[in-house]
């Protein structure tokens, strides 16, 4: 059984149909690339998996415990809150909180869910927020804004706002980290930098699902790499199959079409 | 009658517009709060009889609401019979907390969708996302209306008088009953002026307090 | 008039729902007649059985000179608000002043928030329909007001048409402007109350009003504002009286009231107040 299994995922808005049976799983510290055209529906991918949108059917598995069934009724905020945790997300976006300073808003969510309904006493309470500031810090330091802890979001570029944004998404240790379109709001120039940041966490084992238009950056970096076309897996392999010897024809023009305006 | 014997009246008179308009901001500003969580209900009768009271309060006249609220009763031969201030105040709190409500309102769906996924993709509960994120964007954009408003209520204190509370203007006006001299009437104007300066002070203060990041 | 406009506010009343509670009895006085088997004490059950119950009788005034009026000690006092007191030490009951607004003295009375008006009331037909009256006590009788340098235009009140007039709505002043000739040809201008009249002559946006006369010997008097108005005496008056007026159908009280006021009549005491406020000559009982 793989680390993430995802099964016969349907999804409609109305009357489109976005998601029409998706299928893949993935290992432990794997990356993999999700590509396609806009409209083809791996942003409503990324958000089924974090339960940002319900799938009409499937199911969802990490580490042989099922997370989403559509067999089951519908989940209580509570149990979705639970579920959730072991994705994290990082927006194309960033969607920092533009009121609290860099630390805070790495350290917020995990204060707020350590400390919520417990009877602790001040120095317990003390110490955990402590070590959650500890946390933070070394967060903010592997993606180099250890210089910017007390800045606020509106101060920092858009490069530095997604760093704090996958930080942030870290603080919470989710089992897979997403990301959706992490540098499609970005400068040209400032890309390079959040990439860079994505491929050092490979490097510590970090299993990675990237919906990205990078296609350098999709065949340098991950493991496996699925392209998507009309709400279907079109094409599934490593980079070398999808990137060097597409099977399907859309593939072929989709890789043709982005090399030629990146 | 000398000046300090008109002011010593008037300040009388500015203590109770004091209170109408203290009173009414303290309670206005929460009682808002869980009226616009009414009419963005996602249950349709909440949501509908909220946005019918709304209308129905900002589109009459308050003057018409402290007449009924206070009269109303009485001339229905129902055994509550509110004290005039009391009758000001429950229609001011009412009629200012419709305001604030469509303030709030609009700050809250001025905030972006992104801001709630945020925190909901970090494990957030629907009120720590309120509470901790969503509602301090929501204060820094809504200060310059609510300021507007706020500076409005001092002024609509003077409606009171409908119902014979004598409050700023009242006070002047029965000096000028009694008296029959007219001064005093403009004189009110600067309790008005430099109370409404304090208030816009104030508010400038709390704006730049926010302003430490944009957005 | 008036009852239409009590209605239509009732009918809002129900539709704000402003509270369900004791719904049963609401309704049944729809043109302000009290209903008499709804008193409070749950005994006996009368107009003045509710006020007697109660033990204060809740007067409605406003501040004017020289009926009710704060004195230089902060007192409140005036020919009216002293012979209020008389009355009602002879009913035993305690006064209660109430400031109201004069254009709503009659919501006041129906709302019971009042239980009398007793503020130099004019007896009219009109408010008749509105409330109980008492036997009257004092003439009165309604004078044009003018800047002093118009004094002598207006000898009569042929002069006075086609100029701009101003009144207290629904006073005796708008009834004389009504019954005469000339001055229902007037530009007419109705204002809340009789000192805002007197403001629009003295602003220049009136020509002219017509007052209380005693309100305007008063308003008028050295040291004023209006020291500049003068008052004329050229209006032919109808008998204008004042009484106290009380809900439609408080006819106990009213009956208590007519005999305390003869009382006082007889023993010289209305007199001893009206000379207080030199309005002896204008005393209807007891001069």
């Amino acid at each position: 059984m793989s680390f993430l299994e995802v099964k016969n995922i349907y999804k409609s808005f109305g009357k489109t149909e976005v998601l029409k049976g998706i299928d893949f799983s993935m290992e432990k510290g794997e990356v993999l690339a999700i590509i396609g055209s806009s409209g083809s529906g791996k942003t409503t991918l990324l958000r089924c998996m974090n339960f940002l949108e319900t799938p009409d059917t499937g199911t969802v598995s990490v580490n042989g415990n099922v997370l989403f069934s559509s067999d089951e009724p519908p989940y209580s905020d509570a149990e979705k809150r639970e579920k959730r945790l072991h994705f994290g997300l990082v927006f194309q976006q960033f969607n920092l909180f533009p009121q609290y300073n860099v630390l805070k808003n790495v350290s917020l969510a995990p204060e707020l869910r350590q400390l919520k309904g417990k009877k602790l006493s001040k120095a317990e309470k003390k110490e955990i927020i402590k070590q959650i500031d500890d946390n933070s810090r070394r967060l903010l330091d592997t993606v180099g804004l250890s210089d910017k802890v007390n800045n606020y979001p509106c101060e920092l570029s858009g490069g530095q706002q997604q760093r704090v944004a996958i930080a942030r998404a870290l603080a919470l240790d989710p089992d897979i980290l997403c990301f959706d379109e992490p540098t499609s709001a970005l400068d040209p120039e400032l890309t390079g930098e959040v990439l860079r940041v994505i491929r050092e966490l490979k490097t510590s084992d970090r299993t990675m699902i990237v919906v990205t238009h990078e296609m350098n950056f999709a065949r340098g970096v991950a493991d496996k790499v699925i392209f998507m076309a009309d709400g279907v897996i079109e094409e599934y392999g490593t980079p070398d199959e999808v990137f060097g010897a597409p099977k399907s024809e859309k593939t072929r023009s989709f890789l043709e079409k982005s090399l030629e305006n990146p | 009658m000398s000046f300090w014997d008109v002011t010593r009246q008037l300040a009388d008179g500015f203590g109770i517009t004091l209170i109408i308009f203290g009173i009414t901001l303290v309670a206005s500003l929460p009682l808002g709060l869980i009226i616009t969580f009414g009419s963005m209900s996602k249950i349709p009768p909440i949501k509908w009889i909220t946005k019918v009271f709304v209308w129905i309060i900002r589109g009459t006249p308050l003057m018409l609401q402290i007449i009924l609220i206070f009269y109303g009763p009485g001339l229905m031969n129902w055994d509550i019979m509110l004290p005039r201030l009391t009758a000001v105040l429950v229609a001011f709190i009412i009629n200012y907390s419709c305001y604030f409500s469509e303030i709030y309102r609009g700050g809250i769906e001025s905030i972006s969708k992104g801001q709630y996924e945020a925190g909901q993709v970090l494990g957030m509960t629907k009120t720590q996302i309120f509470f901790k994120i969503v509602l301090f964007q929501v204060i820094k954009r809504i200060v310059p209306p609510m300021g507007n408003e706020i500076i409005t209520l001092v002024k609509d204190t003077s409606l009171a008088r409908v119902i014979a509370v004598t409050e700023l203007v009242k006070a002047a006006e029965n000096i000028i009953a009694v008296k029959s001299i007219l001064w005093p009437l403009f004189y009110v104007g600067a309790f008005y002026l430099l109370f409404s300066a304090l208030l816009t002070f104030l508010l400038n203060l709390a704006e730049k307090k926010m302003n430490y990041y944009s957005g | 008039m008036k009852k239409k406009i009590l209605s239509v506010l009732m009918g809002a009343v129900m539709c704000f729902g402003l509270c369900g509670c004791n719904g049963g009895e609401s309704g049944s006085d729809v043109n302000g007649s009290v209903d008499n088997s709804s008193s409070d004490n749950g005994g006996a059950s009368s107009d003045w059985n509710y006020i007697s119950g109660k033990g204060e009788i809740i007067i409605g005034i406003t501040q004017n000179v020289p009926m009710n009026y704060y004195g230089d000690d902060g007192e409140l006092i005036g020919f009216e608000t002293e012979f209020t007191k008389a009355v009602c030490e002879k009913l035993g009951v305690t006064p209660k002043f109430q400031e109201i607004e004069w254009s709503k003295k009659e919501f006041e009375l129906n709302a019971k928030t009042i239980d009398l008006v007793w503020n130099g009331l004019t007896v009219t037909d009109e408010r008749k329909e509105n409330m109980l009256f008492s036997k009257s006590y004092m003439k009165n009788k309604q004078a044009t007001v003018v800047k002093a340098e118009n004094a002598d235009k207006y000898p009569t009140t042929a002069e006075m048409a086609n100029i701009t007039i101003a009144f207290e709505s629904g006073s005796a002043g708008e009834n004389v402007i009504k019954a005469d000739e000339a001055l229902k040809n007037c530009k007419q201008v109705p204002n809340e109350a009789q000192k805002d009249a007197l403001l629009e002559v003295k602003s220049g946006t009136a020509d002219a009003c017509i007052i209380d006369f005693t309100m305007a010997k008063a308003a008028t008097a050295e040291g004023t504002d209006y020291a500049d108005l003068k008052v004329l005496e050229n209006i032919q008056n109808t008998d204008e009286e004042y009484a106290i007026g009380a809900r439609l159908g408080d006819t106990e009280t009213i009956a208590k009231i007519d005999a305390a006021i003869d009382e006082l009549a007889a023993e010289g005491k209305l007199l001893e107040i009206a000379k207080k406020y030199n309005l002896d000559d204008a005393l209807l009982l007891g001069a």
